[in-house]
């Protein structure tokens, strides 16, 4: 239902996104992708906000940029947080949808099913300026879904709210996925977007770089060595000692101290759920006090990095081993 | 259509938040203000209500007011949902972008227009009311002389017996002079030389406009009687006038026969007495024209530059204000000239003789009644299509750097 072919927008001289070609079908796809990566610009060209500098776009068959045949059947849902703080949730789906071209006689009726679909019936008649982030978002949903539209365009949908919420506006999006819509979900956290869907297409410094199965990509990712930084109490348990005990495991490939604090290690390894299963097994059998534990590459940024630093990587290839990291880093983001 | 009426309705919401209400009325009440003062700090004798509301009418209401919201309200409808980024909402909407525009230019006009016209009503009020217009006096201003050139004319050519009255026993030699100077000799003149034409000798219609002014006045004003039945003789004047004028009244009845007679006597070159309503219902037209204009401009500033608001304050404070000064046919660059043409506000003649009088006199030649209406057309027209045509083509996304 959108086409991208060899698209590509500039800012001046900032890339914003650099040839991007894909085919998004019903059914939901998430857009995923580091801070910076081009989600949004993408999505501003998809819902007519941006011209392409090269290349099309196109949805349901149309060239988007200011074009009221396609935002009839189109929904967006911006990432801004602020806006019409006067109005009140109701007022403003109305008005959304008065836009829209929903004739007068069921505007009202609409407006009162959406805000119920997106759980928002008890405070819609509050005032916007009043609303928590979670509130902005279910209210930016329903003025997105008010004229039942048949693409959704959704940029970061999931921010702001609660784990609650999430699952309740991951269902409402996987409702309209099986209704047959096609939505498009942005946002940079992956296990937000594995409960919600398969599709994805993930972006990184204004490319596309993967697009398809996320489980294809996923285990792509774990296939590929996974660095752990772990230390300990120094003054009750000796890091040589259980340095030893890890290198002993046979999943480990490399094990290095750092170079400052010799309580704190870093390995490598290419099955990290299993490490990560026996590892408290023997931390407790040797009684090491350990007071810190963390994985920078357990992260979508990583994920990104990996994904972009390896060049000709699709999915569905063998995946070759990556460059060495330049530098060991200690503490994820 | 609902959807542009919804529109409609949420940009006019914005339009009267309490903190626009009250900078409304602010605006409102400001020049009955200064009237109020006025009024009340002077001597009756000395209040003069015409030059009052001519004065603050042209400078407060026409040279302040209109502009100043123009630009607030003209340019702020957009640039906030621009800066707010909640454009986006609007731009994603299946309705083509020039009719939101219309929309929302529709709503800041009908706010403009509803403030300068209450402003202008409160004005007339606070100037007129309570005996104020009493204070009126029917002799001519300026903007009386409709016609300054066919009077001039009229007068040097003396051919009726009412012009011959006045040429030879009441206009001055000096305006004699202006209106008719002496043919030069100009080949002699080194001048002739350079290939200066000789017309530069001519005296600017302004200054010929204000000599008559005072000299017709005088007339008017004088203990010897202008009614004379054989001077009136090829005049259509009316039998009630006629009555009147035969019992020579006095005091400020004789200065108001007398200037009916002269009307009479130069129907197309002097404007009949404007009452109160007419003079106020004329700039409650041409105001909602300026506010037009204005609102147009000022629109398209904020279609297409980034601070719009700062722009439209230069345009209007700095170029409106002082290009109107300008000598002669460069005035013409300024909109508020034209407004100013079809609304002419006497200023109290001060002493002093500022700038733009040393250059010419009065902004009256240059533009005529029908260059204003056509220009001004011009410019509501030209300027709401590239504001439509603009805003229907840019992005109105901002890079986002942060991202």
């Amino acid at each position: 239902m959108i086409f991208l072919e060899h698209a590509s927008r500039w800012y001046g001289q900032v890339i914003g996104i650099n040839d991007v070609s894909c085919a998004i079908p019903p059914g939901i796809t998430a857009l995923l992708g580091p801070n910076g990566a081009g989600k949004s610009t993408l999505l501003k060209l998809v819902t007519g906000q941006l011209r392409p500098t090269t290349g099309v776009v196109s949805v349901l068959g149309m060239h988007p940029f200011a074009n009221p045949r396609v935002f009839q059947r189109l929904g967006y849902c911006p990432e801004i947080e602020n806006g019409y703080d006067d109005m009140t949730g109701r007022e403003f789906v109305t008005l959304m949808g008065a836009m829209s071209n929903i004739p007068s006689s069921r505007l009202t009726g609409r407006v009162s099913e959406v805000i119920e679909e997106v759980g928002m019936s008890d405070r819609c008649d509050r005032k916007i300026g009043g609303y928590s982030k979670g509130m902005r978002q279910r209210i930016k949903i329903a003025q997105g879904i008010v004229h039942d539209p048949e693409v959704l365009i959704l940029d970061e949908p999931l921010n702001g709210l609660d784990p609650m919420g999430r699952r309740e506006v991951t269902g409402l999006l996987q409702d309209l996925a099986v209704r047959g819509k096609c939505v498009v979900v942005s946002s940079h956290i992956l296990y937000e977007v594995e409960q919600m869907t398969r599709n994805i297409l993930i972006m990184a410094k204004g490319r596309l770089v993967a697009q398809g199965d996320i489980y294809e990509i996923r285990g792509l990712i774990d296939s590929h060595p996974h660095r752990i930084a772990i230390s300990v109490d120094p003054a009750r348990s000796s890091g040589r000692e259980l340095a030893k005990r890890l290198l002993d495991m046979p999943y480990v490939l490399s094990l290095r101290f750092d170079d400052q604090n010799a309580a704190k290690m870093e390995i490598e390894t290419r099955a990290p759920e299993l490490f990560y299963s026996q590892f408290p097994d023997i931390v407790l059998e040797n009684g090491f006090v350990v007071t810190e534990f963390d994985s920078p590459d357990n992260n979508l940024e990583a994920v990104f990095r990996y994904l972009v630093e390896t060049p000709n990587q699709g999915v569905g290839m063998s995946p070759a081993l990556p460059p060495a990291p330049a530098r060991v880093r200690v503490g994820a983001k | 259509m609902t959807s542009d009426l919804y529109l409609f309705r949420s940009a006019m919401r914005d339009m009267v938040r309490p903190k626009r209400i009250l900078t409304a009325l602010v605006l409102i009440s400001l020049p009955s203000l200064i009237a109020l003062l006025f009024r009340l700090n002077m001597k009756a004798a000395n209040y003069k209500a015409d030059e009052i509301y001519a004065s603050l009418s042209y400078n407060v209401v026409f040279g302040f007011i209109l502009v100043i919201l123009a630009v607030v309200f003209a340019t702020g409808a957009l640039s906030q949902e621009i800066e707010q980024k909640t454009i986006v909402y609007l731009l994603t909407r299946p309705l083509p972008r020039w009719r939101i525009l219309l929309a929302k230019f529709a709503a800041a006009l009908v706010t403009i227009v509803a403030t300068v016209c209450f402003s202008t009503a409160l004005l007339a009020f606070t100037t007129f009311s309570f005996g104020g217009a009493n204070s009126r006096t029917p002799v001519l201003t300026n903007s009386d002389i409709r016609d300054v050139t066919s009077l001039a004319n009229k007068l040097k050519a003396h051919k009726d017996p009412v012009s011959e009255y006045l040429w030879t026993e009441k206009i001055s030699p000096t305006t004699q002079l202006m209106i008719d100077p002496p043919p030069i000799d100009t080949s002699a003149l080194p001048l002739r030389a350079l290939g200066l034409p000789a017309k530069s000798q001519a005296v600017p219609p302004g200054r010929i406009r204000k000599q008559l002014t005072q000299e017709l006045n005088e007339v008017l004003q004088s203990e010897e009687p202008l009614w004379d039945a054989e001077r009136f003789a090829k005049t259509p004047v009316s039998a009630t006038l006629r009555r009147e004028a035969e019992s020579n009244p006095k005091g400020t009845e004789r200065i108001r026969i007398n200037r009916l007679l002269l009307e009479a006597a130069y129907p197309r070159e002097i404007a009949h007495i404007q009452s109160v309503p007419r003079l106020v219902a004329r700039d409650l037209l041409i105001l909602p024209v300026g506010a037009l204009a204005y609102a147009a401009l000022f629109l398209f500033f904020a279609t297409i530059l980034k601070r719009p608001l700062i722009w439209g304050l230069v345009f209007a404070f700095g170029w409106e204000s002082w290009t109107p000064n300008l000598p002669d046919k460069f005035q013409m660059v300024s909109l508020m000239s034209y407004l100013r043409a079809l609304a002419p506000h006497d200023q109290p003649d001060a002493e002093s003789v500022d700038v733009s009088q040393i250059f010419n006199g009065n902004g009256g030649e240059i533009i005529s009644n029908t260059l204003a209406w056509s220009v001004l057309a011009c410019i509501i027209i030209a300027f709401l299509f590239l504001a439509m045509a603009a805003f229907s083509n840019r992005e109105y996304v901002p890079r986002e750097d942060a991202e």
